[in-house]
């Protein structure tokens, strides 16, 4: 009985107890089965999203101006040639298919790549140019449609990117070339095509490897799981993260097919770095590492691109050719055997050298200073989210050679003062906007004299007293003025002393520290004498050159000071360049662009950034201040700019100086180009430079280098030429001694001067006539 | 005795004539004797003159290079195709590029004057109209009547 009674227990104890863990097992089981249907969910749900929706951010794509050839046009040999490199175009012995050229003393023959520019194509032609003196003189279409304009691609500038630098080119499975696909899948997953989103067989292979070598030394992903673990995981090699890709991976092949998965992949695989860009897919690495599109590609570099998947940083092939090599040829190798490449295909292939663009070539221009211009005029007009993933392709003004001239010209400038100057290596700073006069198109911009470096913009952001930049203001609101000034006016450049309303006293002095005496008002604006100008500026009164600066274009507000006329007005270079390019281009303003128009990513037009006019100064004051500004550089404080530049190049400029030689200024133009130069220091130091000794002969630098044409006055309506006597600015005779043409508009002068013959009268008429 | 009187009456001309011009001329004699630069190539402007100061007036330099006259016609003959096809974008598009090769072509600013006006935006439009009249040249007669359009005589 007893034992009867001992045992019971023991027999009730152990069935309750494993009924209880039975039950607990069931709920756990249950919980279990209902969180991994609820993880399952989760993950469809994640994988489905991402998959269905937009798949990439596309940044924006940035363009310089497309180059347009024609006869007439202004050009250098050089930029054609630079322009080509740029949009990757193979320099070769015999010009056979696009994108290709050669050189043949004066002439250059090019095949042109057929393109599409919101609708319109542009085909394909054979050309040949002949660049003489600065100047296209002829252009024979040799194959193709004919054309007296013929414009290339623009070139690829940059893109405004997402914070993660992710690039591609978006394709379709359709553009791959077959090999291509089949290469991909004989190297990376050759159960592709049967698999259900992971390989059993490939798992338990690559673990057996793995187990023998003691440490992960295969994966056995498919290409689905990559496609997961690159598009939705982390690069983690957890157990756990293993899973869900494997999770994922099963699921994506459920919902999608093999073709779609492929495309996707072809999209995503990383495969290759340029700077902080990464360059994903395909299409992209195509371009990125052979300058071609994916239809362009030869079994060589398809080999190339295929073997680059397992390592791009590994398998870099500028860094590491002969590792990048032996990767190509194992890949053709195995090509092959899968019988996709004949005996002589492999032959020949792996005799092919790895065939990528030049390192030099490869780098995408940056142009950090021109984009964030950009970016600031798109900025009133799209969302920085729209910009960096919409795909948004934006066509802008950025001339590529103007650009990399002005890079160069300042780079090379500051180094040289810095030398002549003694002066502490890299202690200058400065920057550079060159804009085209007439259209307002900015065609440059350097803010750093380290032009790729993506720091403070100078020239947007730094606002500098402008110094005698000023002065054109003074004399045209004079000029304009209804005391009847003229260019022949006399002005005294005495010392002169104006009274504060606080009682204080300014008296600016001449840079000289001397006074002139009596002088010609176009000889105080060349030779930029400050007593005389604030003699001018006080008459004419301060209201009226406030009000001439916001007429120029001058929007940010302006202190009404008597130091204002020499120039106690902080611009910044874009600010200053609005201002002259009113000056340089008769009068007429206008904002200035660096955009002309933006598309989808499909090419459809979105938006044009017309030119615009706003209203205009007069033109015939504006005609006379164009001429002083050219006395400026024929015999003023620009005059050196001569010993760089051509004499028969007709100029107009303005030298700034500002107090202890703080901020060298130079603005200053052709006919067709305006150029704004800025040089000082970042600290405000004092240097040893003027606007002529440093500014101007950067400015001096790029204008050499720019094809351009000198300015020809337009004889405004009223304006009349007449010779006056350089001193006494009394009209004189074109035989007198010391006369000067001087143009003038409404008020000339009524009083003669005395006559010394330079040559006998009558000699003198029959040169003339003779 | 008359031939000597006729030689004297001769030089005496000619000795006066050449005294003249030790004296202020007509500013459209100087305008003219002056013209050292020529006019822009294909630009539309009838009397430009460049008369820069010391330096480019002792130069004269004949141009030998052909200008870009033809690309000027091309485009200005399809902006105007354009405008005649109310296709507005389209000819303010092709005026800018025609303006990028000469600023100074009166015609491209009255083919933006006149897109502008059908885009309704009166402003720009009353702007390019001004700028054509002002470098019309001697052909005025097309700036003259967009101005009458435009109900703003000149």
């Amino acid at each position: 009985m007893s034992r009867a009674k001992k045992s019971r227990p023991k027999k009730s104890s152990n069935p309750s107890f494993i009924r209880q863990l039975w039950s607990w097992s069931r709920w756990l089981f249950a919980i279990a089965i209902l969180a991994a249907i609820v993880w399952v969910g989760y993950l469809d749900f994640e994988v489905r999203s991402k998959f269905d929706g937009r798949k990439w951010a596309l940044p924006a794509r940035v363009y310089a101006q497309p180059l347009e050839l024609y006869v007439g046009k202004r050009l250098l040999a050089q930029d054609l040639i630079d322009e080509l490199k740029a949009l990757e175009y193979q320099p070769v012995d015999r010009v056979t298919g696009a994108g290709q050229w050669r050189r043949q003393g004066q002439e250059i023959e090019l095949y042109t790549r057929q393109f599409d520019r919101a609708g319109v194509i542009e085909p394909s032609r054979h050309v040949r140019v002949r660049v003489q003196n600065r100047v296209l003189i002829k252009l024979d279409i040799l194959r193709g449609e004919q054309t007296r304009l013929l414009t290339l691609e623009p070139a690829l500038i940059g893109g405004i990117y997402p914070r993660r630098q992710e690039d591609r080119d978006l394709i379709q499975l359709a553009e791959v070339p077959p090999l291509l696909g089949e290469a991909l899948i004989a190297i990376e997953d050759r159960s592709f095509v049967h698999h259900f989103g992971v390989s059993p067989k490939a798992i338990a292979r690559a673990a057996w490897v793995n187990l023998q070598s003691g440490r992960v030394v295969q994966g056995g992903s498919t290409l689905t799981q990559q496609l997961v673990k690159n598009f939705f995981l982390t690069d983690s090699r957890k157990l756990s993260r293993k899973l869900v890709e494997a999770v994922m991976a099963v699921l994506l092949e459920l919902h999608y097919s093999k073709a779609e998965i492929l495309e996707t992949y072809l999209n995503e695989v990383y495969l290759g770095q340029s700077g902080p860009r990464q360059i994903h897919g395909f299409g992209l690495a195509a371009k990125h590492y052979f300058g071609v599109s994916l239809d362009e590609l030869d079994e060589s570099q398809i080999a190339l691109l295929v073997g680059v998947v397992k390592g791009a940083s590994f398998y870099n092939p500028w860094r590491h050719p002969e590792r990048a090599l032996e990767r190509r040829n194992l890949v053709l190798e195995v090509l092959a055997q899968q019988r996709l490449l004949s005996a002589g295909q492999l032959a020949r292939a792996k005799k092919a050298p790895l065939g990528i663009v030049d390192l030099k070539q490869r780098r995408l221009s940056q142009f950090p200073a021109f984009i964030d211009l950009v970016k600031r005029q798109l900025r009133s007009d799209y969302s920085d989210d729209s910009l960096s993933s919409d795909g948004l392709n934006i066509y802008t003004t950025l001339s590529l050679s103007a650009q990399r001239k002005a890079e160069r010209a300042l780079t090379r400038r500051l180094e040289r003062l810095e030398t002549r100057h003694r002066l502490k290596a890299d202690s200058l700073q400065g920057a550079v906007m060159l804009t085209a006069v007439g259209s307002g198109e900015v065609l440059a911009v350097v803010g750093d004299r380290q032009p790729h470096f993506a720091g403070f913009n100078r020239a947007l952001n730094a606002s500098r007293p402008i110094g005698s930049l000023v002065k054109p203001a003074v004399y045209l609101a004079a000029l304009e003025a209804s005391e009847g000034y003229s260019l022949a006016s006399t002005l005294s450049d005495g010392p002169v002393t104006v009274a504060g309303p606080d009682g204080e006293r300014w008296q600016p002095r001449n840079f000289d520290r001397q006074s002139h005496g009596e002088v010609l008002l176009i000889d105080a604006l060349s030779r930029s004498y400050n007593q005389a100008t604030a003699r001018l500026g006080m008459k004419v009164g301060l209201d009226a050159v406030v009000t001439m600066l916001q007429r120029l274009g001058v929007e940010r507000p302006i202190q009404r000071v008597p130091s204002l006329l020499l120039g106690a007005l902080e611009l910044t270079p874009a600010q200053v360049s609005v201002l002259y390019h009113s000056l340089a281009n008769d009068g007429v303003v206008m904002p200035l662009r660096a955009i002309r128009s933006v598309e989808t990513a499909s090419g459809d037009p979105l938006s044009r950034y017309p030119l615009t006019l706003s209203e205009p100064v007069d033109p015939q004051a504006i005609a006379l201040i164009q001429y002083a500004l050219q006395a400026v550089m024929a015999e003023g404080t620009g005059r050196s700019v001569y010993q760089q530049l051509p004499n028969d190049l007709a100029l107009g400029g303005k030298t700034g100086t500002t107090n202890d030689q703080r901020d060298s200024w130079f603005a200053g133009f052709s006919g067709q180009h305006l150029g704004v130069v800025w040089v000082g220091k970042d600290d405000n130091g004092e240097t040893p430079l003027t606007g002529g000794s440093g500014a101007l002969q950067v400015w001096a630098d790029v204008f050499n280098g720019v094809a351009t044409a000198g300015l020809d006055v337009v004889s405004a309506e009223g304006v009349d030429y007449l010779w006056v006597d350089k001193n006494s600015g009394l009209l004189s005779g074109e035989n007198c001694k010391g006369a000067r043409l001087v143009p003038f508009h409404e008020s000339r002068p009524n009083l003669r001067g005395s006559c010394d013959w330079v040559e006998n009268p009558v000699l003198h008429w029959m040169k003339k006539w003779f | 005795m008359k031939l000597v009187s006729m030689s004297t009456i001769g030089a005496l001309a000619i000795v006066l004539v050449g005294c003249q011009s030790g004296y202020p001329q007509t500013s459209s004699t100087v305008a003219q004797a002056q013209v050292h630069s020529p006019t822009p190539r294909g630009s539309e402007a009838a009397a430009t003159v460049s008369m820069a100061p010391a330096r480019s007036q002792s130069v004269v330099k004949t141009p030998v290079e052909p200008g870009p006259d033809s690309v000027l016609t091309d485009i200005r003959r399809e902006a105007i195709a354009a405008l005649k096809n109310e296709q507005w974008q389209s000819s303010i598009a092709l005026a800018e590029q025609g303006l990028r090769i000469d600023r100074r072509q009166a015609s491209f600013y009255l083919i933006l004057s006149e897109s502008y006006l059908a885009l309704g935006d009166a402003v720009q439009a009353q702007r390019f109209a001004d700028q054509a009249s002002r470098l019309c040249g001697r052909d005025c007669r097309e700036s003259e009547r967009l101005q009458k359009k435009l109900r703003l005589p000149k």
